[in-house]
C-alpha cells in the first residue's frame, strides 16, 4: 500500500511528516514499511535516516534520458526535425551549416529521430539524474535525485517506482505543489496524506491540492502541521468541505529546533509517535471502507 | 532597471513573507510572483485585476476513435507511456502526455487531433504596492518555466513603461526549470536560507544554479535564531565561497500574524526591530546591485 504525503507548497512540514511516519512505523515490530523519497528536485529524506547510521549502505543508479546526436555529414539540412520538434530545442543555421540540440530543452521524445530521413540523428544516453537505495538494518529507503539544471523529473519518477518493494508499506515524499511531477507520484497511490499549515497561504495552498485530488479521485486527509491555534479557516475548510483531518502537531519551539537538528520528533516524543501510529491506522481505515463501496 | 529575484531551495524559508516586506519599503518598483505552481504573494498584495490572459502551456492530442484503424503506431511511438488502450480502443492519458505531438504527425490516417488547452491563467494588476504581474498555473500541468518567462516578460514590459527602477520577483523554490526561468538575466538572486541542515544543503545547490548560469548571488539567513550553530555555519559557507551576506533575520512570529492580516510585516509592525533589520538589508542590496 502506497501513501503519499504530499502538501500545495514546500515547508509546510511534508519531509517531517513523512520522515516521523515512516520511523514510528518501522519501531512496530509488525509492520513492514519502506519510505521513498520522490521529491527529487531537492530530495532530503536522507539527512533524517542516515543521520543515525554512519555505516550506511547506499548504492547508487544513474538515469538516463536519451538525447538525440546530429550528424553534420549526414545532415541535408532539410529541417525536418525542427519542424518536429515542439519544444524548440533544436537550432539550426542552413546558412552557416550549423544544427545543435539545447539539452536543456529536450525532452526525449524522439520526435527528431523519427523525422530525420537521412539517418543524420542517432541518440546518446545522458545522465539526467541518480537512484540510491539505502538498506541498514531494517531501514529501507529509496531515493530518486535530479541532477541540478535538468529539466524534467518523469524518467526518475518512473524508475524509483519500479524499484519499490510491493510487500512493504511504501510512505512516499512527493515534491511540493500540483505540478505534472507530483500528479505522476500520486497516479497510483492509495492514499494522500496531506500537510497544511494554519495560515492564509496554507488554506490557498491546501484548496489547490484538494481541487487536484479531487479531479484524481483520490482518498486523502490532511495533517495540520505547526497549529498554533489563532488561525481556524483552515479547520472550517476541511469541516465544510467534510475533509477527514488526521492529525494535529501543535507548534513548539522544541519541534522547529529539533527539526533544524535533522532530529525525528518521535524519538523524542513518544506520545507523537502514538500518534502518527494512529495517523497511519485511520488513513488506512479510510481507504479500506472507501474502497469497500467502489 | 535592476531585476531581483528571491529564492529559495524550498518553500517556507519566509521568501514571500520578505518579498512582501521589502515590497512595503521599495519605492518605484514593479513585481512579479513567479512561484507560479504555488502563488501566494497575492494573498498580501490583495491585487485588483487589471488585465487577464490565458495561458496556453503545451498542447494536448486526442484519438478520433472513429477514424483510428489500430495500428498501435502511437502506443509504440511514444515515449511518455501515453497511449493506453483498453478494450482494443487507443486513448491519451492526459497526465502523462508530454505534447510532443509525434503521435499525430506520425499516425498513417491522420485519426489524432492536437487541441490547445488553457493550462493556467496571468494577469497584470494593480496593488497597494504597485503593478504585479502573476499568474495560477492550472492542475496537473507542466511547463511552468514557460509560464514564468511570460510573467516576467510582462512584469519587464510593465515596469518599462512606467519607468520602474527595480522589478522585485518572488521566484520558486528548488532547482529546476522554473527556478531556472525566474533567476535568468537577473541582476541579483537573492537566496533565503534558514539555519537547518537541509538549508544548507539546498543553499549549495542554488548556489550551483546562479553559477552556472552567471547570475550573482547574495544571501539572506531567515529565522537565524532558531539555531546559532548552523547560522554560524552557513555563514562560514558564505565567506569561503564569497557569497555576500545581506541579512541575518531573526525568527519572528509577526510575519505569521501580519500574514493572518494579509499584510506585509512593514505595514504590521512598522517599528518592529526585524522591519530596521529588513531595511538595512534593502541598503546593502542596493549596494551590492550598483556596485
Ligand atoms: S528528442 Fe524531442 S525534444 Fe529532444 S530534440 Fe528531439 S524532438 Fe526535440
Ligand atoms: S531532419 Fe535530419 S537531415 Fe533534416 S535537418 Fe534534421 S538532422 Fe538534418
Ligand atoms: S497511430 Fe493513428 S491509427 Fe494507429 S492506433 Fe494510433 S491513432 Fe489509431
Ligand atoms: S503527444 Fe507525444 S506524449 Fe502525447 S501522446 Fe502523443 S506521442 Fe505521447
Amino acid at each position: 500500500m502506497k501513501f503519499v504525503i504530499a502538501s500545495g507548497k514546500g515547508g509546510t512540514g511534508k519531509t517531517t511528516v513523512a520522515v516521523n511516519l515512516f520511523e514510528a512505523l518501522r519501531m512496530e515490530d509488525n509492520i513492514q514499511v519502506e519510505i521513498i523519497d520522490a521529491d527529487v528536485e531537492e530530495p532530503n529524506v536522507h539527512l533524517f535516516l542516515a543521520k543515525e547510521a554512519a555505516d550506511i549502505h547506499w548504492e547508487t543508479t544513474v538515469v538516463e534520458a536519451k538525447i538525440p546526436a546530429i550528424n553534420k555529414d549526414n545532415c541535408t539540412f532539410c529541417g525536418r526535425c525542427v519542424h518536429f520538434c515542439e519544444y524548440d530545442a533544436i537550432i539550426m543555421q542552413e546558412e552557416n551549416q550549423h544544427i545543435e540540440v539545447v539539452e536543456d530543452l529536450c525532452t526525449s521524445c524522439g520526435a527528431c529521430l523519427y523525422a530525420c530521413n537521412d539517418g543524420a540523428i542517432t541518440e546518446e544516453e545522458v545522465c539526467i539524474g541518480k537512484l540510491g537505495v539505502y538498506n541498514y538494518e531494517n531501514k529501507h529507503l529509496l531515493e530518486g535525485r535530479l541532477d541540478v539544471g535538468k529539466p524534467f523529473a518523469a524518467p526518475i519518477i518512473k524508475s524509483l517506482k519500479a524499484l519499490k518493494n510491493p510487500n512493504r508499506i511504501s510512505i512516499i515524499d512527493s515534491p511540493p505543489g500540483i505540478s505534472r511531477t507530483v500528479v505522476e507520484v500520486m497516479y497510483d497511490a492509495e492514499f494522500i496524506i496531506v500537510v497544511a499549515e494554519p495560515s492564509p497561504f496554507g488554506l490557498n495552498d491546501l484548496k489547490l491540492m484538494v481541487k487536484t485530488l479531487t479531479n484524481m479521485r483520490k482518498d486523502f486527509g490532511v495533517v495540520i502541521n505547526r497549529s498554533y491555534g489563532e488561525y481556524k479557516e483552515v479547520h472550517h475548510f476541511l469541516e465544510k468541505k467534510q475533509i477527514p483531518l488526521l492529525m494535529e502537531i501543535p507548534f513548539k519551539r522544541e519541534y522547529a529546533k529539533l527539526n533544524s537538528q535533522i532530529e525525528l520528533l518521535i524519538h523524542h516524543d513518544e506520545d507523537l509517535r502514538l500518534k502518527f501510529i494512529a495517523l497511519f491506522e485511520e488513513a488506512k481505515n479510510i481507504y479500506i471502507q472507501k474502497s469497500m463501496y467502489r | 532597471m535592476k531585476q531581483i529575484t528571491l529564492i529559495s531551495g524550498k518553500n517556507g524559508t519566509g521568501k514571500t513573507s520578505l518579498t512582501a516586506a521589502f515590497a512595503a519599503m521599495v519605492q518605484n518598483a514593479a513585481f512579479a510572483d513567479c512561484d507560479v505552481d504555488a502563488a501566494d504573494l497575492h494573498i498580501i498584495f490583495t491585487p485588483n485585476i487589471i488585465e487577464q490572459f490565458d495561458f496556453v502551456g503545451n498542447k494536448k492530442v486526442v484519438i478520433q476513435q472513429e477514424e483510428c484503424i489500430r495500428c498501435a503506431l502511437c502506443h509504440t511511438l511514444c515515449r511518455f507511456s501515453a497511449i493506453d488502450h483498453i478494450r482494443n480502443q487507443f486513448y491519451v492519458r492526459e497526465f502523462s502526455c508530454q505534447g510532443c505531438d509525434l503521435c499525430r504527425k506520425s499516425c498513417p490516417v491522420g485519426a489524432i487531433e492536437q487541441i490547445d488547452r488553457k493550462s493556467g491563467d496571468y494577469f497584470i494588476s494593480d496593488s497597494r504596492f504597485g503593478l504585479i504581474v502573476h499568474a495560477q498555473l492550472g492542475v496537473g500541468e507542466d511547463f511552468s518555466g514557460k509560464l514564468v518567462t511570460l510573467v516576467r516578460e510582462n512584469a519587464l514590459k510593465v515596469a518599462n513603461q512606467y519607468n520602474k527602477e527595480y522589478i522585485i520577483i518572488d521566484g520558486p523554490p528548488g532547482i529546476g526549470n522554473t527556478a531556472m526561468s525566474s533567476i535568468n538575466g537577473v541582476d541579483l538572486a537573492l537566496i533565503i536560507a534558514e539555519p537547518t541542515q537541509s538549508s544548507l544543503h539546498n543553499l549549495k545547490r542554488m548556489f550551483t544554479l546562479t553559477t552556472k548560469l552567471a547570475v550573482p548571488a547574495a544571501v539572506i539567513i531567515n529565522k537565524s535564531d532558531l539555531n546559532p550553530e548552523m547560522t554560524i555555519e552557513i555563514i562560514n559557507y558564505c565567506q569561503e565561497n564569497k557569497l555576500q551576506l545581506i541579512a541575518e533575520v531573526p525568527y519572528d512570529r509577526d510575519f505569521t500574524y501580519a500574514m493572518f492580516q494579509q499584510k506585509s510585516l512593514t505595514e504590521y509592525k512598522p517599528e518592529s526591530p526585524t522591519v530596521a533589520i529588513i531595511e538595512r538589508a534593502w541598503n546593502r542590496i542596493q549596494k551590492q546591485l550598483f556596485l
